[in-house]
């Protein structure tokens, strides 16, 4: 009888563990899986639709301003313009007085703003791209028109960093398995890599802005960042005839009045980003603008820059303000006006204005003899700063001419002085003296991160560093 | 329950008058297992035998000059004695053993209880230190309840061998950090090697993660490479007091049953439950004050500016206006001892807890209340504190063929603090005025910005107020239900959810005049929760000799976060920042996460006549952390033990009495990964461009990420002398992590810095563990109870396959611990020119990569702890002592960038500098810059050996002297017990060590505190 009972136990018990285990496998493959979470979306579903697609370029636009002095939004501007010989900072700063001595330090904050920001916007282009051509339902005209916003920012985005750093990873997808370990490009195959984006892209877009305002690019922006890189790349008869293009396309106007060119109805802009804080229009205004009359400006312009002025350059009392704080006089810059203001904005940062395509075209027009013609181009720019027009002369006068154009009318806007004084080839010559001692070739390209050597062995430090 | 002894002796006819027969009977435990090599002595004459494999013995008595062995006479008066390790020693007349029963005789032996034999709670049971196959240490009441801290975990600190807590800050409601048993973790600031929490059998939802969203005092100011994750600490909301005992799991055998959540250990913390009797009425409360232990004098105004003369003069430099606007503009008679004003204040600290407690054989209860407020050590009164209900029923009936228990804790915990430590302030220049004469915030001296120099004012920041609410509830419903004696069957159901609300206000008055901003305030709020069902089958039978415990059972487990982030931006006012609906603009964001988890898992434990153990665990564990095809996998464990002075061979002595020698392997997993992060994911940007709302890709996404693994093994002798009274414990443990999940490094090249990756690194932790207790009873109601703890780990990189390729390359090396140093040697200054110099390993003349070097590790090279109760009387001493020998980072790891001679104010230490040819010095020479030869040599120090230097130290960790009424004056009073108590908390430190805390190793961080409390305690 005991016996008995013990094996209905030992049966029951069986029993349990049998049933638990089978309850088990057949509920708990069902039980762990999930959902996509309710306030994030797959990325497949973002290119089933034309207005998620559409959402996922603006994201892009959204997020090169989201942080302030980051690569896009003022970085651009500030360190190479402290590392040229156009701005100085007016108190100890680590960070600033490395790019403004020229002894920047690789683990620095300054240089993941370029570097980081640079790779974090080709990645987006390359997610919305790679979606686009895997989704079969978006519109073909619209998939055109984003695939040719994304080949040109990815473009832009290069073209800055090449700029900065000299040869850079070329990365041209998302996976992190293909990235991690690429090593840098060739600086040359890095522009070829441009040039062939920007002439896709230009492909791509209509001449029509895709909105009302200059905000997200057309063809005429491919364009003129084509003309830029075939300048930067000495394609002088390419550079002439995009520049040429868009001059002739009509949209475009040198805005006479100074004052009113970085505004956001400025018809001068070719592509201009907006704002997307709710306290200012843009970073270079913010950071350029004291807060009040008796506060020292942040930074202000160097005395090589004050001088090379010739007498009653408008350029210089209407984008330059000058103010005395502790009777020591500073100059700060003004193209941007307005320090701090909610949208709607009144100003846009703009990435590329006509003035800078007949620059490129008198250039690239001087190179193939044309000087007349080129003449003609670096007079538009010098009547509206009210200055009088340059007279022929041989083509290096012209050429000295023309980067001394450059220098005043791109002051502190994209680095273009630093950049131009690169490609020319004049750098160590002009900055050698004026940065003594600290001055080396070497420092003519910008470090490379140490996070970014520390995580990835095959990067090979700049020379110098 | 008392042993029944039931006797029934079977002899030969006490007047046969054949030859005698022995005195025979079989000697069995309370189980009715037989104990072999129990000693039966005859008292008559010390006559012994030892009874055999059965627990049967025959004694035959001896004949002695004069007396007949059949002397009845003297045959009933003499008694037997019979005594085995572990039982008590029995004592019975032979009389006693006659009956007419023809039967062999049983003894019951009752099990002797000591320490070995408490119980200890390990996962889905108990079990005692005696017949435990894993590595299991315990912390009671009486441990935590002397130690005047609110958060639970500190508790821990040194008491525990293998175990290393450490404080993030000093500031209230901070994080702790628990590990145990070193570091496996490649990225400490990603992952913390947090071990699983267990409260009353739920998993504690937040685990320790800091639970803020919005940044607050308690967040490190300055967080340097690899610096852990700290903030407001969940623990905050658990009552110390509130607590019965915390285990801690540490091995494979005590782990592997919790599968993919016990590769870092396991704490279970279980809170005070009923006791059968009178029902008992207590409340206690305390109350003290706390300062900070350690921080190192810095310069005065008159040094300072001796400094940056000095360093101006080096540099070949004229101070001007914008260069030294402190040596020229400002007013240099001002001199404010920072450090002391921001946090040198008293903080003070108040508790009072409550509890009423009783029942009987079938319904016990325990119900307490506390409150816990404590202030901080920053100017103004910032407060932390705390409400906390706990509330424990038990019933069962007569029958006892069921029982139900229920534990349910709540708690509140307000945090009033602000926005940013205070500490990282205590560098800024001695005269600087952070009031006008107006006596408004000054941001502003001479013209010069404080914003243009980096500067805030500290005060004003401290405007910047920080409050959050946290609410944590856990309840766990437990039902027991018997089949049999044998089959019981559980339902363990628990809920546990964690709320909290925050709020951050900027108002107008925190931000400097040249400043645009507007005032704005943040808002957060989470919610997460966590249900968890476990149904279970426990079956116990004897098989062959032993006892034999099966489980089975599975666990569903779900958790659910929500979050709601928002920012209010453009008050043109302070009047109502709390109102988000007041603000100019709002942007907000929420967040939501989905965890499922499910598993099957079982245990097999065998004890072979408490002598033999044996015990498997294993666990299939199913996660949604894992994408398809990956979700599941199987871990388990192995425990053997054997109880060697249960041998016969071990029963002629009485030294040694208790040995056991254990053993365990096993896998067990981890899976804190975070949730989705094999799913390729957009999210919306914070801000819509020109007015279209925009999608950006969230992270990189690995679809491929697979289980990680921790193979455990351990060995440990355990002995026990002098029936107990001395105990000993060594064991190695050798731990091995493979397959890592961790949040891999990447360049930012691939468009993020962090990817969820398997690394195929493989980390090992070993070690040895001590420990010694001893308890000494002399007379006249001395009592000396010691114990002590040692633990000397090893962490070690064992392989590392494609380390040269990773990103992992300049951080780890193969051999060497994770903690390693790779930097340049530091080689002191040189008298000649008196900059740092550093080892130019390849001579080729410029300091590189190529001259990096190991040059040692971080790890604790041993710790200890040491604690001592002595009572003397109605007095009660305790005395705690926490040694740690390790190298750390000290000041210049969070100040390297603030160079001496710079406009920041400096340790007063650094005035052993260089400051003419050929001295020798600490320092280097003041410079002003970093472009300048002492500058850049200055820059290496960060890729350097010199930030990392000892940081041993001896820590009196905690004090308490304790008065117990009598029991006769108690009485008078009516009462059950009383005692007054005076208790110190990080009583005081030795240290050589160069910056402030050697434990937080932050300069500018606050240090822990010093708590000192006195409170009394009455029992009604």
């Amino acid at each position: 009888m005991k016996h008995a009972y013990g094996y209905i136990v030992h049966l029951l018990c069986t029993c349990t563990l049998i049933i638990c285990s089978v309850l088990f496998f057949v509920s708990c493959k069902k039980f762990i899986t999930i959902p996509p979470p309710e306030t994030q979306v797959e990325g497949i579903k973002v290119f089933e639709n034309d207005q998620a697609a559409i959402a996922a370029v603006t994201g892009l636009y959204s997020q090169i301003m989201q942080s302030n002095l980051t690569l896009a939004n003022g970085a651009a501007t500030l360190y190479p313009a402290l590392s040229a010989d156009e701005l100085y900072n007016t108190a100890p700063n680590v960070d600033y007085d490395g790019f403004r001595t020229n002894q920047i330090i690789a683990d620095g904050s300054g240089l993941p703003r370029l570097w980081s920001f640079g790779y974090r916007y080709s990645y987006h282009a390359n997610a919305v791209i790679e979606g686009l051509q895997a989704s079969p339902v978006i519109t073909d005209s619209l998939r055109k028109q984003l695939t040719g916003e994304m080949l040109l920012v990815r473009a832009f985005s290069h073209l800055l960093l090449v700029n900065f750093f000299g040869d850079i990873p070329l990365v041209a997808s998302t996976s992190f398995q293909e990235n991690e370990a690429l090593p840098r490009t060739l600086s040359a195959i890095v522009f070829e890599k441009i040039i062939a984006d920007l002439l896709q892209a230009k492909q791509l877009l209509s001449e029509a802005y895709p909105t009302a305002s200059r905000s997200r690019p057309n063809k005429w922006t491919a364009s003129s960042l084509l003309a830029r890189a075939y300048l930067y790349t000495g394609q002088w008869a390419l550079a002439e005839t995009e520049a040429s293009a868009i001059i002739n396309s009509g949209l475009y106007s040198v805005v006479p009045v100074l004052n009113n060119v970085f505004l956001s109805n400025s018809n001068e802009a070719i592509w201009q980003i907006s704002s997307v804080s709710q306290s200012l229009n843009t970073t270079e205004g913010n950071i350029f603008i004291p807060s009040s009359a008796t506060t020292r400006p942040a930074f202000a312009a160097t005395d090589q820059l004050l001088t090379a002025f010739e007498p009653n350059d408008l350029r210089k009392t209407n984008w330059l303000k000058a103010v005395t704080i502790s009777n020591q006089p500073y100059s700060y810059p003004y193209k941007y006006k307005v320090r701090t203001g909610a949208p709607p904005y009144t100003e846009y940062n703009i990435i590329i204005r006509l003035a800078e395509i007949f620059l490129i075209r008198a250039e690239a027009r001087t190179m193939l003899n044309n000087t007349s013609a080129a003449l003609q181009d670096i007079n538009i720019i010098r009547s509206r700063a009210g200055l009088p027009p340059v007279t022929a002369g041989t083509n290096a006068e012209l050429l000295a001419a023309i980067a001394q154009e450059r220098r005043l009318e791109f002051m502190f806007e994209w680095g273009h002085r630093w950049i131009d004084l690169k490609r020319t080839g004049a750098i160590d010559n002009v900055l050698g003296p004026v940065k003594a001692p600290n001055w080396q070739s070497t420092d003519s390209l910008y470090p490379i991160p140490k996070y970014e050597l520390d995580t990835n062995p095959f990067l090979i430090q700049n020379p110098g560093y | 329950m008392k042993p029944t002894i039931c006797i029934l002796a079977m002899l030969c006819p006490i007047l046969s008058m054949c030859q005698p027969k022995p005195i025979t009977g079989q000697v069995l435990n309370q189980d009715n297992e037989p104990i072999p090599a129990a000693t039966v002595t005859l008292i008559s004459n010390k006559q012994s035998t030892i009874t055999n494999n059965n627990g049967i013995f025959a004694l035959n008595r001896v004949e002695e000059a004069g007396i007949p062995s059949h002397d009845s006479r003297l045959l009933t008066l003499d008694s037997i004695t019979i005594s085995a390790i572990g039982y008590e020693t029995v004592t019975i007349a032979v009389t006693q053993l006659q009956t007419s029963n023809s039967k062999p005789q049983t003894i019951i032996l009752p099990r002797k209880i000591t320490a070995l034999d408490e119980a200890l709670i390990i996962a889905y049971g108990t079990t005692t230190k005696r017949f435990s196959t894993g590595s299991v240490a315990k912390l009671s009441a009486s441990e935590i309840e002397k130690q005047p801290v609110s958060n639970p975990l500190s508790t821990l600190s040194g008491r525990i061998p293998g175990v290393i807590v450490t404080q993030g800050s000093g500031v209230t409601g901070s994080t702790v950090n628990v590990q145990i048993r070193g570091r496996t973790s490649l990225d400490l600031a990603l992952s913390k090697n947090d071990p699983l929490f267990i409260i009353d059998g739920v998993p504690f939802e937040s685990g320790n993660t800091p639970v803020n969203q919005l940044t607050s005092a308690a967040n490190n100011p300055v967080p340097t490479n690899n610096s852990p994750v700290s903030g407001i600490s969940p623990f905050n909301t658990i009552n110390p007091q509130d607590i019965e005992s915390i285990e801690v799991l540490k091995d494979a055998d005590a782990t592997a049953i919790y599968g993919s959540r016990g590769a870092n250990g396991v704490i279970l913390i279980t809170t005070r439950r009923g006791k059968a009797g009178k029902t008992k009425f207590a409340i206690s409360s305390y109350t003290g004050f706390s300062s900070i232990t350690r921080s190192p004098s810095m310069l005065s105004t008159e040094q300072y500016l001796q400094m940056r003369r000095e360093a101006f003069a080096n540099d070949g430099n004229t101070p001007t206006n914008s260069t030294a606007p402190d040596l020229l503009l400002w007013d240099t008679t001002q001199y404010t001892d920072f450090k002391k004003k921001f946090i040198g204040n008293t903080g003070q600290s108040s508790d009072i807890n409550a509890s009423v407690s009783g029942g009987n054989a079938f319904t016990r209860f325990s119900i307490g209340a506390g409150y816990h407020r404590e202030t901080n050590v920053f100017p103004g009164t910032h407060s932390d504190t705390r409400a906390s209900l706990r509330l424990n029923i038990f019933h069962t009936p007569a029958s006892k063929k069921w029982d139900i228990h229920l534990v349910t804790i709540y708690a509140s915990e307000k945090n009033r603090l602000f926005r940013t430590d205070l500490t990282r302030h205590i560098i800024l220049p001695p005269h600087l005025q952070l009031f006008t004469s107006a006596g408004k915030y000054n941001w502003q001296q001479n013209g010069i910005n404080f914003s243009t120099l980096g500067f805030t004012n500290p005060l004003a920041e401290m405007e910047r107020t920080y409050n959050s609410l946290n609410q944590n509830l856990s309840s766990n419903l437990i039902i027991n239900y018997k089949i049999t004696a044998a089959l019981v069957l559980r339902v363990n159901m628990g809920y546990n959810t964690f709320n909290t609300t925050e709020q951050s206000n900027t108002p107008r008055t925190a931000i400097a005049p040249d400043n645009s901003t507007l005032a704005s305030s943040l808002f957060a709020t989470s919610t997460r929760s966590n249900w968890i069902i476990e149904p279970q089958a426990e079956y116990n039978a004897k098989l062959a000799k032993g006892k034999l415990e099966l489980l089975l059972g599975t666990t569903f487990q779900q958790r659910n976060a929500n979050g709601m982030n928002a920012a209010g931006t453009g008050y043109t006012n302070d009047l109502l920042l709390a109102s988000l609906s007041a603000a100019a603009s709002i942007t907000a964001s929420n967040t939501f996460e989905l965890y499922k988890y499910n598993a099957l898992f079982g245990r097999i434990t065998y004890n072979w006549q408490q002598k033999y153990l044996f015990n498997f665990s294993a666990r299939r564990d199913g996660s949604s952390r894992f994408g398809p095809g990956r979700q599941f996998a199987n871990f388990g464990a192995l425990g053997l033990g054997w109880i060697f002075t249960t041998e016969p061979w071990m029963q002629n002595q009485n030294i040694l009495s208790y040995g056991k020698l254990r053993t365990s392997y096993g896998i067990t997993g981890n899976d804190q990964v975070g949730d989705y992060k094999y799913l390729d994911l957009w999210t919306n940007t914070s801000n819509p461009y020109q007015g279209i709302p925009g999608f950006r890709p969230l992270a990189l996404f690995n679809p491929d990420y697979n289980w990680e693994k921790n193979k455990k093994w351990e060995a440990a002798l355990e002995l026990a002398f002098f029936n107990d009274k001395l105990s000993v414990s060594t064991a190695y443990y050798q731990h091995r992590s493979s397959n890592q999940l961790v949040s891999y490094r990447l360049p930012n090249q691939t468009g993020f810095a962090t990817v969820v990756k398997n690394l195929p690194a493989l980390v090992q932790n070993s070690g040895w563990e001590f420990t010694l207790q001893s308890m000494l009873t002399k007379k006249k109601g001395l009592h000396w109870k010691s114990s002590f703890n040692l633990t000397i780990p090893s962490n070690k990189l064992i392989a590392f396959p494609g380390l040269a390729g990773s990103s992992y390359n300049s951080l780890y090396t193969v051999g060497k611990s994770l903690s390693v140093v790779t930097a340049l040697k530091f080689l002191g200054v040189d008298p000649s020119t008196g900059i740092y110099t550093y080892q130019d390993l390849n001579n080729d003349g410029a300091l590189n990569a190529a001259d990096l070097q190991n040059l040692g590790h971080l790890d604790p090279r041993w710790y200890a702890g040491w604690s001592n109760t002595i009572e003397f009387q109605q007095w009660q001493f305790d005395i705690f002592c926490e040694y740690r020998n390790q190298r750390g980072r000290n000041y210049l790891a969070t100040l390297y960038n603030y160079k001496p001679g710079f406009l920041y104010n400096q340790p007063d230490f650094v005035l052993n500098r260089w400051y003419k040819p050929g001295m020798n010095s600490v320092i280097q020479k003041f410079t002003t810059a970093n472009s300048t030869p002492a500058g850049q040599a200055g820059n290496r120090i960060s890729a350097s050996d010199a930030p990392y230097s000892d940081a041993s130290f001896i820590r009196i960790k905690n004090i308490a002297l304790a008065y117990n009424f009598s029991s006769t004056l108690a009485e008078k009073l009516k009462i059950e017990a009383a005692r007054f108590f005076i208790q110190a908390q990080n009583f005081f430190t030795i240290t050589n060590y160069k910056g402030s805390d050697p434990e937080t190793q932050n300069f500018l961080q606050l240090p822990p505190l010093k708590t000192i409390v006195m409170g009394c305690q009455f029992t009604l």
